[in-house]
């Protein structure tokens, strides 16, 4: 029964870092239909930043203000002087996000050095847990507990919110919202900044116990892409969804079938490909 | 238009490449000049302390000898490597064929040194490795030009095994060690003489390298914690780190004891471990609180220059500039004479840092095993000397 | 661009390509092995991006398959360079053509996606499954195999000489394929596909065999490398490869099948030269990336303009 708890709590604290990933490049793809690889560099970006912030100052809470307003302003710059100018098209912007995986990867490595290193975690969490006879770091549950929060947040906002029936409504129709008089422009901005913001925050998340390192970039942007197919290009319900099936699965298949365990994410990725090839929510 | 771009471009790429090689080949027509000596080393990754060691304890030895080997000029050139093999292919030819280096050096992944294993003996190079323990490099796919100062993968753990059984008396314990050729070299090392006098591993278990999560694998030590009297674990740079404090982190370090290969608590690794490290016990063929003349000269000097304690894989480095230095005297500098260099090397006998060093037939090293524990010294955590078991090779067999 | 005006001009850069290699070092030599096995690599990605209009992020897949099955091969069952090269080709086959069925239904940015999770589903378990594929550490140690005649291709010379041998021969065959009706059909799927469907074309059949197509002279790029290299390991198949792939395709002129060649000596020779000059290379090459986007968007010979 430990057991079981164990690497479920294990798992569903991952799966809460994968959602946040995975929501902004789901929502990205979904309204842009641009594939932002670079999306794995703004967790790297801002873990970093995390780390120094928290070096100098032990404020955690400064770590987030500055990662947030930095990442966010990086995305929207390269959202609207590069990838606009090739909209619709799919090949150049994703080779620009591309060359920005390289260009953010290796000012990072030049500024912070190739060792992996671990963002220390907060001081009230830094300590671990015992219930139900279990020992468990109480980071991770502040993580699924943050995790929880922003995906009502967002549910809420898209669902109840003018702002969110746009996006809503341009991820379905584009042409239509555009005939409707809706701001396109501005909306794809405000997406790519809101996705940016939610991978710095995965970053800052994350960083403690994922840890940052050069290609931490690529290792969690692959597995956000799996989410998103499993989940279904943008839906929210979907990235939600995903995550917790991979996130899970991932650690299950860990802990369980150690030789197995990338099959266990990849596998599930390719019966969905054969079988429903929009993901369990996606539209198509 | 279009026909004239190709034909400029196709122009231009083909003198600049034109150019490029004559260069090349007018540079490489000196030889006999400085003794050039390529490094190859992880500055980026996973094995970046390792790799940096190494680096810094090499450079250290140089400084001492004045970048002067058998009285001639020595050029120390390095290549990153960052610890993924496919770059070994791509960097053992920049060293040899653009950089024209005499010597090859470093190394910290076994598999790297197996995909640049063919190349170097082919181009006849000599080779000191100062780290990869691949076992074949110095059994099946030994060369006279591979020599290697460090350890061959399972060496120092057949002692360790031994010792786990005999001394402190563990009878059933569950392993760990990085999913790597390595990792099942070391773990069968350990496994011989353990299991061999009655011991039980079980379970085998291996990590991918770079895990950043190890709560599955820590969930699996629980669910047998109450099965098992200890842990043998063996991982290295950054992910050690991870482990050992989420290990600690888990509660586990109070449940399972750790009997671990001291690559696990390196001295280097160490102040990131911080409190987590303590009390672990380990083996190694170093330990930089080694009571020698030798010893407390090397970390004396190392502690000036960079302001850190030394680990074992900054001691490697250093005696793989220090045997290097040796046997380029004893050949006079002549190092063209490739015989003979080759045999000095393979004769070198010294006392480094780590105590008596020599190498066996096969040119991989025979030195003492100790069993060392984390302690607190002066407020931080070293690794001190409790026990030794002398003249480890890598077909080592326990005493009568 | 038509044969015959470019006639002199490709025979101008044969002679090169024949004379150059004895006048410089083996350095060198390697490295314009290097860029024709890329050349090819790019040429059969050219196939699906700039002529089908299918942009792959899981090219490389293509590429390292073969590449490990090719080494697997020549370690444990024969010495010929044909029978791994059959063996490669084969294993690239079967995985395109399962592959395939698997992306078909896509287009555009989903097409990306997916062919970028399939390839990294191939990567996972050739990272996996060590005892076959070596994981981590790869498979070292391959040498060079035998050819049946009296020609061994050991040296560095004598292999160039024979990559270059294959190379060209592909290139033309894939230039006459590319030239041919089932060419300009795949021209026109990329152009429009509802306009084919109308016209009666079966546009999945021919999306498919471009595919495969594809996939079979990736693979023998694959092999050509792993015996160049003697080594093979879970890169040679990875994302980075595969939009490496696509950088060339793109630098040199998507559609063009000359441009993606062009494309593949640039990226090589910067990437190989560049590394030397510092240790910020892959700033660099990020840089490249965008400028090249940015300013060469239809590749410096003009491939497709946007559709």
């Amino acid at each position: 029964m430990n057991f079981w708890l164990f690497q479920a709590l294990g798992g569903l604290s991952f799966a809460m870092l994968l959602f946040l990933l995975s929501a902004g490049l789901s929502l990205i793809f979904g309204l842009m239909k641009i594939l932002n690889l670079a999306h794995g560099s703004f967790y790297l970006l801002s873990a970093y930043i995390g780390l120094s912030i928290l070096k100098h100052t032990d404020s955690f809470l400064l770590a987030v203000v500055i990662s947030f307003s930095v990442v966010p302003i990086i995305g929207v710059l390269i959202q609207r002087f590069f990838l606009s100018r090739f909209h619709l098209m799919e090949l150049p912007q994703v080779l620009l996000t591309f060359g920005f995986i390289f260009i953010i990867g290796d000012i990072c490595l030049w500024i912070w050095g190739g060792l992996p290193q671990a963002l220390p975690k907060p001081e009230p969490f830094s300590h671990s847990i015992h219930f139900l006879g279990l020992v468990f770091p109480s980071y991770r549950i502040l993580v699924i507990v943050v995790g929880l929060l922003v995906a009502v947040g967002l549910w809420l906002f898209l669902d109840k919110t003018k702002v969110g029936s746009l996006v809503r409504a341009g991820v379905d129709d584009q042409e239509m919202a555009r005939c409707v008089g809706v701001n396109v422009k501005m909306l794809f901005t405000g997406v790519f900044a809101v996705g940016s913001l939610l991978a710095a925050l995965a970053g800052i998340l994350g960083g403690p116990f994922v840890g940052v390192y050069p290609g931490v970039d690529i290792d969690i942007l692959l597995f956000a892409c799996v989410v998103v197919i499993v989940g279904g290009v943008g839906s929210l319900k979907g990235a939600f969804v995903g995550s917790l099936v991979i996130g899970m699965l991932d650690n299950f298949g860990k802990a369980l079938f150690p030789e197995m365990s990338l099959f266990a994410i990849f596998l599930p990725m390719a019966i969905i490909l054969a079988v429903r090839p929009r993901g369990l929510f996606g539209k198509e | 238009m279009k026909k004239k771009i190709f034909g400029i471009c196709i122009v231009t790429g083909v003198i600049s490449l034109f150019s490029f090689g004559i260069m090349d080949k007018t540079v490489m027509a000196a030889t006999k000049g400085p003794i050039k000596i390529g490094f190859m080393a992880p500055y980026v990754g996973v094995f970046t302390q390792l790799g940096t060691d190494m680096d810094k304890g090499f450079r250290l030895c140089l400084e001492e000898i004045e970048y002067r080997m058998g009285g001639r000029e020595v050029k120390f050139i390095t290549a990153d490597t960052e610890g993924k093999p496919p770059l070994g292919p791509t960097k053992v030819k920049q060293l040899v064929e653009k950089d024209r280096v005499h010597i090859l050096a470093g190394i910290v992944h076994s598999g790297l040194a197996y995909s640049i294993r063919d190349y170097v003996h082919e181009h006849k190079i000599p080779l000191i490795i100062t780290n990869a323990g691949g076992q074949k490099l110095t059994s099946e796919l030994k060369s006279p030009y591979i020599f290697r100062v460090s350890f061959a993968n399972g060496q120092q753990d057949l002692a360790g095994g031994w010792y786990a059984y005999h001394t402190l008396g563990h009878r059933k314990m569950m392993t760990l060690a990085m999913d790597t050729s390595s990792g099942y070299d070391k773990t069968n090392g350990f496994k011989k003489y353990f299991t061999g006098s009655g011991g039980i591993i079980v379970e085998e278990m291996y990590h991918a390298i770079g895990t950043p999560d190890f709560s599955p694998l820590l969930g699996k030590i629980l669910k047998r914690a109450k099965q098992i009297d200890g842990l043998w674990v063996f991982s290295s740079g950054s992910d050690t780190v991870r482990f050992i404090k989420q290990y600690d982190e888990y509660g586990l370090k109070k449940m399972v004891p750790l009997f671990v290969i001291g690559d696990t608590v390196d001295d280097t690794v160490l102040p990131a471990m911080g409190e987590s490290s303590l009390g672990i016990k380990n083996y190694s063929h170093y330990s930089p609180t080694l009571d020698t003349p030798e010893n407390k000269r090397f970390v004396a000097a190392y502690r000036k220059k960079y302001g850190e304690t030394p680990g074992c894989f900054s001691e490697q480095g250093y005696v793989g500039a220090q045997v290097l230095a040796k046997a380029i005297a004893k050949v006079k500098g002549n190092i063209e004479d490739t015989d003979s260099f080759l045999k000095a090397l393979g004769a070198v006998e010294l006392t480094a840092p780590r105590g008596p060093f020599s190498f066996d037939e096969n040119n991989n090293v025979i030195e003492n095993v100790y069993i060392r524990i984390v302690e607190k010294v002066e407020g931080k955590p070293l690794n001190i000397v409790v026990d030794s078991i002398p003249h480890v090779g890598q077909f080592w067999s326990p005493p009568k | 661009m038509k044969l015959k005006g470019g006639l002199p001009l490709i025979l101008i850069l044969i002679t090169l390509l024949l004379i150059i290699p004895f006048l410089v070092s083996s350095y060198y030599v390697g490295l314009m092995t290097q860029i024709l096995i890329f050349a090819l690599f790019a040429e059969s990605l050219d196939i699906l991006v700039g002529h089908v209009g299918l942009p792959s992020l899981g090219h490389a897949a293509f590429f390292g398959v073969p590449a490990y099955v090719a080494a697997l091969v020549s370690l444990h069952l024969s010495n010929n360079f044909w029978l791994c090269l059959l063996a490669g080709l084969c294993a690239t086959c079967i995985i395109g053509a399962f592959f395939g069925l698997l992306v078909m239904r896509a287009r555009g940015a989903y097409f990306l996606m997916i062919t970028l999770a399939l390839a990294q589903l191939l990567w996972g378990l050739a990272f996996k499954w060590t005892s076959v594929t070596g994981g981590y550490d790869g498979i070292s140690g391959i040498s060079r195999p035998l050819l049946g005649i009296p020609w061994s291709i050991n040296g560095t010379l004598s292999y160039y000489f024979f990559v270059l041998l294959l190379v060209t021969v592909a290139s033309w065959a894939l230039w006459v394929i590319v030239k041919s009706p089932f060419g300009y059909a795949l021209k026109g799927i990329r152009e429009s596909e509802t306009r084919m469907l109308c016209l009666g074309y079966n546009v999945w059949a021919y999306k498919y065999m471009a595919f495969l197509l594809a996939a079979a002279f990736a693979g023998l790029s694959g092999v050509l490398f792993v015996f160049y290299n003697a080594f093979v390991c879970t890169d040679d198949m990875g994302i980075i490869l595969s939009a490496k792939g696509l950088l060339m395709v793109i630098l040199g002129g998507a559609g063009t099948l000359v441009g993606p060649i062009l494309g593949a000596g640039i990226i090589v020779f910067l990437e190989n030269i560049i590394c030397t000059f510092t240790e910020r290379w892959s700033l660099v090459l990020g840089i490249i990336y965008v400028v090249v986007i940015l300013f060469f968007p239809n590749g410096i010979l003009g491939g497709f303009q946007k559709r």
